[in-house]
């Protein structure tokens, strides 16, 4: 039991006070085209970036055609050319290639694909397993690859997912966001970072202080609710 | 976002009596070392000026134990309130060195006590600071973290020292010339790595930022970032019905921000007179913003008489802003004065605020439509207020 909540009478935010403090909070203009520019960078629309570059005058953090190497990779990706993705990544930054848990997981569905079920055994514990220690998100991804192997002959084999179209959009994304890192250092769009650090200090609110608050949970509306007792 | 540039705050650095015998206790000039040579039973309450600042993940002090006394009674932590009673004060923590128990009371009676540590004499380092991640005090012993309580009462908390017993005396280190016994930055750069692991945790469906980017887009009519946004981002993510994105007059809006974008002030006005009369007869405040900018391209191009008289035509009606006025005002200064610098208006002159005045002639043409009338402000703007807010709230608490 937390002895801050157990011990510490409640106080209550009106809505209205809420507001108020909402509506001080001084939000400039380019801060969030500086969001969204960096989020169109982080992700690879390279397009949609130069269109919003044209419109907004904001300046992307990167030179735009420093890009390319990135977006070639991610199409040979998307284009289901996994040895043409490696040669171009090795000559972009062969430290992925080592250490891109993702990348490696298509390459085990490949040869579960190719039914090389010796071959595929063999790499999920030598190459995949590895990467995976210390992060369960990682070991149930692993567990569901490697649970095709016994159940890919079933017609409602669960991790079937993992041979649609939708696997190399999501190897995709995982390989951009690591060349994207190891290029600029940033994990990911600020924009999706300061979402989740929004979620946190909700959270950290409601567990570990007195402060009854009006809480945002869909950010899509912007809506605010207070979160029942 | 950039965190709005505050005052910095100040910091605690020196100890100053606030209660108890003052005829028996001595701060030394600097206010970093104390010493009670009084009876035991009265005692001296030691806090310093300014509470522990907010602004970062961790606070900590330390203190020197020059002399455990006769009794060894020290007690070390942080309170509330400049309040002294019975050799306590109210709403505080302590770790207690004769004891080695660190006890925390809320001032509502309750007391909690945590479970004994290592006791501390003549000649240890005692260190106490506040973890702002698990929202507890903790406590230290020759640089070994010695135990940890909850914090159960709200800030601002000020270090503070008792002193019980005859001959107690202490040197406080608030960190900067002298180091600490206690690796903090190592303990400050953990809170960092455990913050950002438990927030990198979070799962969130990509949809949710796509969604914002998009919604905002569409408001302030960047249609074509917005088309080359869609088609590229409908490959990645399927966005709910429930949000589907309103394109209420969006060339329209994309006409007018390039107009204004590229100082066709003449061409925008036209514009906003012939589709959306009710802007202009209502005096909408894009409306007016239309008419600085008017103003500040005319200062540009150096027509300032042309400025002026544009200037002096009546807007009383605008001028009962006092946001507007103040607008208004420093349209007026950039031609009333020697030089643009003199002014204080410069900041006119950039592409920043064509894209306020564009952002909101955006938001005045959305307003015009029926259905949506009533809606919030932007999503993403709404987003971020929430999060300035919610983080303020929880540093401060």
């Amino acid at each position: 039991m937390n002895l801050l909540l157990q011990e510490t009478p409640k106080i209550v935010v009106t809505s209205e006070d809420w507001e108020s403090k909402l509506s001080d909070v001084e939000i400039l203009i380019e801060d969030m085209n500086r969001l969204v520019m960096n989020l169109l960078v982080a992700e690879g629309y390279r397009e949609a970036a130069e269109k919003f570059k044209e419109e907004s005058i904001t300046m992307p953090e990167e030179d735009l055609a420093s890009m390319n190497e990135r977006l070639e990779v991610i199409k040979a990706i998307e284009s289901r050319n996994l040895e043409d993705a490696i040669e171009k990544l090795n000559a972009l930054n062969p430290e992925i290639i080592k250490t891109s848990f993702h990348l490696h997981q298509q390459m085990l569905i490949e040869l579960i694909r190719e039914k090389k079920t010796e071959e595929a055994v063999a790499f999920a514990q030598e190459k995949l397993a590895p990467l995976a220690e210390e992060n369960e998100a990682l070991q149930r991804e692993l567990e569901k690859t490697v649970c095709i192997l016994v159940t890919e002959g079933l017609p409602n084999c669960p991790s079937r997912e993992l041979f649609h179209n939708s696997q190399w959009i999501r190897t995709a994304s995982h390989v951009n966001e690591a060349i994207h890192t190891s290029q600029t250092g940033e994990k990911g769009p600020e924009l999706e970072r300061l979402l989740k650090e929004l979620i946190w200090t909700q959270n950290q609110l409601d567990e570990k202080t007195v402060y009854v608050y009006p809480r945002m949970n869909d950010f899509s509306t912007g809506q605010l609710i207070y979160r029942p007792e | 976002m950039e965190e709005n540039e505050e005052e910095e705050e100040l910091r605690p650095t020196a100890l100053y009596t606030v209660g108890g015998s003052d005829e028996f206790t001595f701060v030394s000039p600097d206010g970093l070392s104390g010493q009670y040579t009084g009876p035991d039973h009265d005692g001296v309450v030691l806090q310093t000026e300014n509470p522990a600042p907010t602004n970062c993940l961790a606070y900590y002090f330390e203190v020197h134990i020059m002399n455990a006394g006769e009794k060894g009674e020290i007690a070390i932590g942080f309170s509330k309130e400049h309040i002294y009673s019975e050799g306590y004060t109210v709403r505080s923590c302590a770790y207690i060195g004769n004891s080695g128990l660190i006890c925390s009371q809320n001032g509502d009676g309750d007391r909690t006590v945590a479970k004994a540590s290592d006791t501390y004499t003549t000649g240890d380092l005692v260190g106490c600071g506040i973890d702002s991640v698990s929202q507890e005090f903790f406590f230290t012993k020759n640089g070994t973290i010695v135990g940890t309580i909850p914090r159960q009462f709200r800030r601002p908390v000020y270090p503070t020292i008792v002193l019980h017993s005859q001959n107690e005396a202490v040197t406080v280190n608030f960190g900067g010339q002298i180091a600490f016994s206690f690796d903090f930055e190592h303990f400050e750069e953990s809170l960092r790595v455990k913050k950002e692991r438990e927030i990198e945790k979070i799962s969130m469906s990509r949809s949710i930022s796509h969604g914002l980017v998009k919604t905002y887009l569409l408001r302030y009519g960047y249609e074509d970032s917005f088309r080359a946004f869609n088609l590229a981002a409908s490959r990645h993510t399927v966005i709910a019905q429930e949000n589907s994105f309103d394109e209420y007059e969006l060339h329209q809006r994309k006409k007018l921000r390039e107009l204004i974008m590229t100082a066709e002030i003449d061409d925008a006005i036209a514009a906003l007179k012939d589709r959306y009369p009710q802007l202009i007869e209502g005096g909408s405040e894009a409306y007016f913003l239309l008419i600085c900018q008017k103003i500040v391209e005319l200062v540009r191009k150096g027509a300032i008489a042309e400025a002026k008289s544009f200037g002096n035509q009546d807007f009383k009606d605008f001028r009962d802003s006092s946001l507007l006025k103040n607008l208004f005002d420093d349209c007026s200064a950039l031609f009333e004065c020697e030089t643009i610098e003199e002014s204080g208006a410069a900041y006119l002159l950039g592409e920043t605020q064509k894209n306020i005045v564009a952002a909101a002639v955006s938001e005045a043409i959305l307003s015009t439509n029926p259905a949506t009338r009533d809606q919030q402000s932007a999503s993403l703007e709404r987003v971020l207020r929430q999060f300035e807010a919610t983080c303020s709230l929880y540093a401060r608490e």
